[in-house]
């Protein structure tokens, strides 16, 4: 092939010498199946030149290139000759369309010869039109600068002139592209066009941009540039055709969305696009009926606007404005008529929806506010959602989790509760007693009940009776039979209906503690007579509404005539997601976060609409052994377990996002800000009883693996992995991971259980747990003096048994916790278990976090210091918030 | 002069005597003491003024017997030869329930059921008693002036409940002042109400046995009444493999009991039985219980019936009974032999107050085993079901369990140090195999700074600051001494010889781990590395041997 190109050239050089026109060069023809010079076959080489395989092919013998092809060879343009033969070359600049413009060139040229040739003749004072020179300029029109490639498909160095009377047209790369891209649109593989279509546009971008370089430069030697800063002549039909394709596709796909933002492309564009505004009206007017039926109206509105913003007053979005408001209006007028009949919260539901729907109603936002303010409800983002009922399983992780803490505490009423805490104790109140006295040096406690209750509060009057039937359980033998209490109590003595004494055996420390009784829990679970009356006494009563929604209604409503009302309804709103809840609460959806995470705390400071609360206690996080596990029992494994983590860095990575920030000065910040610290107890350290001289356990990697190296024996007797199980909280999961793989780095075969909640929610009545080894838990100890022996033995009313796993001199020193009758003693009893807890690694703490509720500004009346989510509910406020968009 | 039972005035009940008697006649001493028993004239002791009568009418219808006994023999066989004197206090509960002569024909039937069984081996009263007697269920203590008479008295209640009659009743054992837990039955049927009471005081009835010859592990007995024939051969009968409780009874010189004591933790096993006699096993938490004879001591044994299912262990501390025990492992075995290992069928924990309901097992007997952590404070036989609470006194175990939380302590840090020197050394080995032997800098004390020091002159120093032998010695010795000196305070040798087991099993074991020797050796074998390092700069060192 290439001595055929060769003795083309060599007769081109003949003719052009004869022209006298100096040298020219030729460029090298592709066959179809030689795509690539590079990949020519060598032997052509060795072929005759006269031979008429060897000639360029011809342009019906050429097939295009596939997108395949396209997308991979080096650019390359057609120019086709006279003969019909075609030679690949590299692509020609400037261009499209070189030969019209060098038409033009030559009409401007020959233009000027014949004014120079007029001028000559009638002024001769000027300078003569010199024919020499422009003889010159007009050979350069002549002919084309060419590049070919060469075996290797890299362009030869020597550059060719080809005489402009032999070409008769070029196809460009971009034809070739544009060609292929309308091809596979019509053929329906939009992915492979689009891939097509932005390779087309990014190449043609760039050819505009070095157009416009050389543009100037062209402009001034020839006066009369061509438009080679304009897009590629069909591409933007092309580009709208694939998208009108694709529009359809994922119409039919259901993906409105999408093929909405598709229709706002092709309206942006110049071109006239016939039947957008209908296809428009079809893909809003279907996604609208789909979100609406799923009842979610801020889509169907956002949709409605973008019509509009389209296609002004077009007859769906018309359409779809006037449902809305009539649907809008009947539920006002529904609305207004339960309010006015004192069904508070039918009609609060039913104006809440009809803001919902049409929120620019007239009149709507003052009748909405006005309800609102008496029906007050706090909508609150939360993760997860107990699974409901009292005796509600926690999912096939062990324990308790965050959710059913929030329940419980919300839920439960008991006689006494930790309110605050004041130099590192727990100071308690109690909603119920007017006041409780100690006599005979505190063996007696004289009990006074509150015979009247104020309009904010939501709990019943109650009487001695109550009480002593809140005990009872406590006190006989049966499940809820409370070991600790019987061992202090020795008798219970009612004195009148809101009198009652009761005469300890010996003085606890703090009594209080003791007196947690939960008024509002059922004595036998199965007695529904009991469940419905212990019920009557708790503040709120929860009901699931769908998967992602529980609702906490106020069991004491609040009187008629008051200046100002309190919650009276708190909806949680469950999202996938820790983003998805903080989008959901950016966009109103929620008023209030219960916890977010350390590092969105300055974010969230630094938002004026929102108060950042923290809680009374961080939150503390540790590995319990189950008591059972074979692992427990190897005091060498547990402590390597320890030494083999690196707490610190977890900490850091994991819970406080140090590694997501990209200056050293913002991680030294949050560094300082000691939102998180590694701690060597599982309660908060702030408390007085924890022991500060209890020093962390340096990270040890070689210590770790030489203690597992101890228990090698032993380990491998046990024949399985150790069993990690884990909340399913994604931030958990992963520090969870990791310590897993930090165990395993030192030779323990360990491996991560995921606690599956959804996996319990269809196995309520079975309840099945996973098998475990040791637990990743999040607590917070409220008395530790009083739950930590509750903490290790994992049950509200541990009895001794519950402990026995633990060695007897343990049991005496917590024995021991629980009997010490003085406040400072037991502060220094606790820190001596404290100490000998982690020492044996009974548990392996890890870190605490110190936690934070985010409260939109129109929410108040909440403590400075939360205890727990919804810590004093009964005094919120809520203020409408006529931003939000929905619920 | 032996009483005859029942009344005179009724033909059956003379006839029943006559039968008595004829019995009596034909009885047969145990074998040991058929030869000296065979020319016996039966002659029953005089004491017929203090008999009562089984009817309050019926008290002075005495009669002799016929058969007579020689006064050798029956002072000799005196115990055997007595029947019981029984007093049956019957009261009617709920008012109006039995009234006059319905009481008084219940009185008799309930006498001559009693009599049908137990013919002439009980001497019986029944009397009808107000309701203050049984307010409290210390009575029989009580009333101990009007009992003194007795050898047996029986509270029965007659009540009424939803279901009927609701019979309640208990037995006390005079000279030994022991009662037995209340049991109750309910009849449907007034009619059956005399015929269960007799039911109900069989089962109750605890024969009574002197201990007569005892040596370390068995004992023989002779049963009171033993050699009264008895109309029902159960009434009075101690089958084998029955268990007898023991009490010594301490008598003046007018044979007064002044002092009545239980030995504590101990049982009799019947192995054999022949007539009023019986050989038995000794199963006790001492080693020979009953052992040795005392002027005027007298070793009682009543049987053993568990009247309930249940028992209470309650474990109390000897020096300190009022503050609890907290949480002791309680273990259970079925049987133990000294020096063989036990088979626990049961670990349990006391609660808080240092309480364990105990169940009742397939065997009567069961050995407790109380633990604290390792040392055992108890091991004691006990009868579940036998007495509603079972006290049981340990000694103190405070110093004891402190001792074993410090030694354990100590032994966990000596565990993560042997680790941490372990992997020093072998980073000591590495370092040296690629040359890096480097200096310390002086005045460095090799904290921080020679920590991160990565040469074999830094990490030997880390690990010459480690803890060593002295630091845990000294340790050790810190949780010895005192712990000693309070044991020894305290007079418990036994816990002091522990302590110091203890503490010497735990220098042993620092010493076997923490060895100097090896360090040196390690200090060597570095600096031979060193000069070996320092001659040939060119060539590589000297890879360290293992």
């Amino acid at each position: 092939m290439t001595s055929f190109i060769r003795v083309v050239l060599t007769w081109l050089l003949f003719m052009s010498a004869t022209a006298g026109m100096g040298t020219i060069s030729v460029a090298v023809a592709q066959t179809n199946d030689e795509t690539r010079p590079a990949q020519q076959d060598s032997t052509a080489e060795e072929s005759s030149a006269g031979e008429t395989e060897d000639q360029p092919p011809l342009l019906e013998e050429l097939s295009t290139p596939k997108a395949e092809e396209l997308l991979k060879v080096r650019p390359f343009d057609w120019m086709v000759l006279k003969n019909g033969r075609v030679i690949i070359v590299e692509p020609i600049k400037p261009r499209p369309n070189r030969l019209e413009w060098i038409e033009a060139l030559l009409f401007n040229h020959n233009d000027i010869k014949k004014k120079g040739e007029e001028r000559d003749a009638g002024d001769d004072d000027q300078e003569p039109f010199d024919l020499a020179k422009w003889r010159e300029k007009r050979l350069t029109y002549e002919y084309f600068d060419i590049v070919l490639y060469d075996e290797t498909g890299e362009a030869e160095e020597t550059e060719f002139r080809i005489q402009r009377k032999y070409v008769e047209k070029f196809i460009h790369f971009e034809d070739h592209l544009l060609n292929e891209t309308s091809r596979l649109t019509k053929a329906g593989d939009l992915r492979t066009a689009y891939e097509l279509l932005v390779f087309l546009t990014r190449r043609d971008t760039q050819r505009i941009k070095d157009a416009k370089k050389t543009l100037p430069k062209i402009a001034v030697d020839e006066e009369k540039p061509f438009p080679w800063d304009k897009p590629w002549p069909g591409l933007e039909i092309a580009r709208n055709d694939l998208l009108l394709a694709d529009v359809a596709t994922l119409r039919k796909a259901g993906r409105y969305e999408e093929a909405f933002l598709r229709i706002e492309d092709l309206h942006q564009s110049d071109a006239v696009v016939p039947g957008l505004s209908r296809l428009a009206g079809l893909v809003a007017n279907e996604f609208i009926a789909r979100v609406d039926t799923a009842g979610d109206f801020r889509q169907a509105r956002f949709f409605i606007d973008r019509l509009d913003k389209l296609y002004p007053g077009h007859r769906i979005s018309e359409k779809w404005k006037s449902q809305y408001r009539q649907r809008a209006e009947t539920l006002r007028t529904e609305g207004l008529k339960k309010f006015s009949g004192a069904d508070y919260s039918a009609g609060a539901t039913k104006l809440n929806d009809a803001y919902r729907v049409w929120p620019t109603l007239p009149g709507l936002a003052v009748e909405y506010r006005r309800v609102a303010t008496r029906y007050q409800v706090l909508r609150s983002g939360v993760l997860s959602l107990p699974n409901g009922g009292a005796n509600e399983p926690h999912g096939s992780y062990p324990f308790e989790q965050t959710s059913s803490w929030r329940r419980r505490k919300l839920v439960s009423r008991p006689l006494l509760h930790v309110s605050y805490y004041r130099d590192g104790s727990p100071r308690y109140r109690s909603s119920y007693l007017e006041d409780w006295v100690p006599r005979d040096l505190g063996r007696e406690l004289r009990f006074l009940l509150r015979n009247e209750r104020d309009s904010w509060e939501s709990r019943p009057i109650i009487t001695t009776a109550d009480v002593l039937q809140a005990f009872m359980p406590a006190l006989k033998s049966g499940e809820a039979f409370d070991e600790r209490l019987e061992l202090f109590i020795n008798e219970i003595r009612p004195l009148s209906p809101t009198e009652f004494a009761i005469t300890l055996a010996r003085v606890p420390a703090r009594p209080e503690a003791l007196f947690r009784v939960d008024l509002a829990k059922p004595s036998d679970p199965d007695d529904e007579s009991d469940e419905q009356h212990r019920g009557s006494f708790a503040s709120f009563r929860g009901e699931r509404v769908g998967n992602d929604h529980l609702v906490y209604t106020r069991l004491f409503p609040e009187p008629e005539q008051l200046l100002e009302y309190h919650v009276a309804e708190i909806q949680e709103r469950r999202y996938r997601s820790y983003n998805e809840m903080i989008r959901g609460f950016n966009r109103n959806e929620v008023d209030y976060l219960p916890r977010i995470q350390v590092p969105d705390v300055k974010k969230f400071r630094e938002d004026e609409r929102v108060f950042v609360q923290p809680y009374a206690l961080p939150a503390s996080h540790f590995l319990q052994f189950r008591p059972d596990s074979p692992y427990f029992k190897l005091p060498a494994v547990r402590r390597a377990m320890r030494y083999a983590m690196d707490r610190q860095s977890l900490l850091e990575k994991e819970f406080l996002g140090v590694d997501d920030l990209t200056s050293e000065a913002e991680r030294n910040a949050i560094r300082r800000a000691n939102l998180g610290r590694v701690v060597t107890a599982p309660f908060a350290s702030t408390l007085l009883g924890y022991n500060a001289l209890v020093r962390s356990t340096r990270y040890e990697i070689g210590t770790a693996t030489a203690l597992v190296f101890v228990d090698r024996e032993r380990i491998q007797e046990i024949g399985r992995p150790l069993k990690l199980v884990c909340p399913n909280d994604v931030v958990f999961l992963r520090a969870a991971g990791k310590i897993v793989e930090s165990w395993q780095r030192v030779g323990l075969n360990a491996e991560l259980v995921i606690a599956n909640p959804k996996k319990a929610e269809s196995k309520l009545e079975t309840q099945e747990t996973v098998e475990w080894d040791v637990a990743y838990r999040v607590h917070r100890l409220e008395d530790p003096v009083y739950d930590f022996v509750s903490l290790l033995a994992m049950k509200p009313n541990p009895s001794s048994e519950d402990l026995r796993y633990l060695p007897s001199w343990i049991v005496r020193e917590l024995q021991k916790l629980e009997l010490v009758s003085d406040i400072q003693e037991s502060q220094e009893q606790l820190r001596r278990v404290h100490e000998i807890v982690a020492k044996e690694a009974i548990l392996i703490s890890l870190w605490e976090l110190d936690e934070f509720a985010v409260f939109r500004r129109n929410i108040r009346g909440f403590p400075q210091q939360l205890v727990h989510p919804y810590d004093g509910i009964d005094t919120w406020v809520i203020q409408p918030n006529l931003a939000a968009g929905e619920f | 002069m032996l009483q005859i039972p029942g009344s005179t005035r009724c033909p059956l009940c003379l006839c029943v005597f006559a039968t008595v008697v004829v019995l009596l006649g034909r009885l047969q001493l145990p074998g040991v003491l058929s030869d000296e028993t065979s020319n016996i004239a039966i002659a029953a002791a005089s004491d017929g003024d203090k008999r009562d009568s089984i009817t309050e009418e019926n008290d002075t219808n005495h009669e002799d017997a016929s058969l007579m006994f020689s006064s050798e023999a029956v002072d000799r066989y005196r115990f055997e030869l007595e029947p019981y004197r029984v007093l049956v206090e019957l009261h009617v509960m709920t008012p109006r329930l039995i009234e006059g002569k319905d009481l008084q024909r219940l009185s008799a039937k309930l006498v001559s059921h009693i009599h049908r069984n137990a013919g002439a081996t009980w001497s019986t009263r029944v009397v009808v008693v107000d309701a203050d007697s049984f307010q409290s269920t210390d009575g029989h203590r009580r009333d101990n002036g009007s009992q003194k008479n007795y050898d047996k008295v029986f509270r029965l209640a007659i009540g009424r409940n939803a279901n009927g009659f609701e019979l309640t009743g208990s037995e006390f054992d005079v000279p030994t002042q022991q009662r037995t837990s209340e049991v109750s039955r309910t009849v449907i049927a007034p009619r059956f109400v005399a015929h269960e009471l007799a039911r109900m005081t069989a089962a109750l009835f605890r024969p009574v046995a002197i201990v007569d010859t005892a040596n370390e592990m068995n004992v023989r007995i002779r049963l009171k009444a033993g050699l009264i024939a008895c109309p029902n051969p159960n009434w009075n009968a101690i089958p084998v493999d029955s268990y007898l409780t023991t009490y010594r009874l301490y008598f003046d010189r007018d044979k007064v009991i002044r002092k009545r004591i239980e030995v504590p933790w101990t049982f009799l096993k019947i192995l054999k039985t022949q007539r009023a006699q019986a050989d038995c096993k000794v199963i006790s938490a001492f080693r020979a219980p009953l052992a040795g004879i005392q002027r005027r001591v007298e070793t009682r044994a009543l049987v053993a019936t568990p009247l309930s299912n249940v028992s209470e262990l309650r474990i109390e501390r000897r020096n300190d009974r009022r503050s609890p025990t907290g949480t002791l492992r309680v273990n259970l075995a079925h049987s133990f032999v000294p020096g063989k290992p036990v088979d626990f069928h049961s670990r349990l924990v006391t609660d808080r107050r240092g309480t364990q309901r105990l169940s009742k097992e397939e065997t009567p007997i069961q050995f407790i085993f109380v633990y604290s952590g390792d040392t055992l404070l108890a091991r004691v036989p006990v009868m579940i079901g036998l007495e509603e609470v079972i006290e049981l006194e340990v000694p103190d175990d405070e110093t004891q369990l402190s001792v074993d939380g410090q030694l354990n302590q100590i032994k966990s840090e000596l565990i993560d140090i042997v680790a941490r020197r372990t992997v020093m050394i072998a980073r000591v080995k590495l370092l040296a195999k690629q040359g890096k032997f480097g200096q310390l800098a002086a005045g460095d004390a090799g904290g921080q700074d020679a920590r991160e020091e990565n040469n074999v002159s830094a990490v030997m120093k880390q690990i010459e600051l480690l803890p060593g032998v002295e630091s845990f010695r000294k340790k050790i010795l810190a949780v010895r001494v005192p712990a000693v000196a309070r044991s020894e305070s305290a007079g418990d040798r036994a816990a002091v010889n522990r302590i110091n087991k203890q503490c010497d099993e735990m220098t042993e074991l620092v010493k076997r781990y923490l060895d100097d020797d090896k360090l040196k050796q390690l200090e060597e074998q570095v600096d031979e590395w060193k000069t070996i390092d320092r001659l040939s700069v060119d060539d590589p060192p000297k890879e360290p041997a293992e």
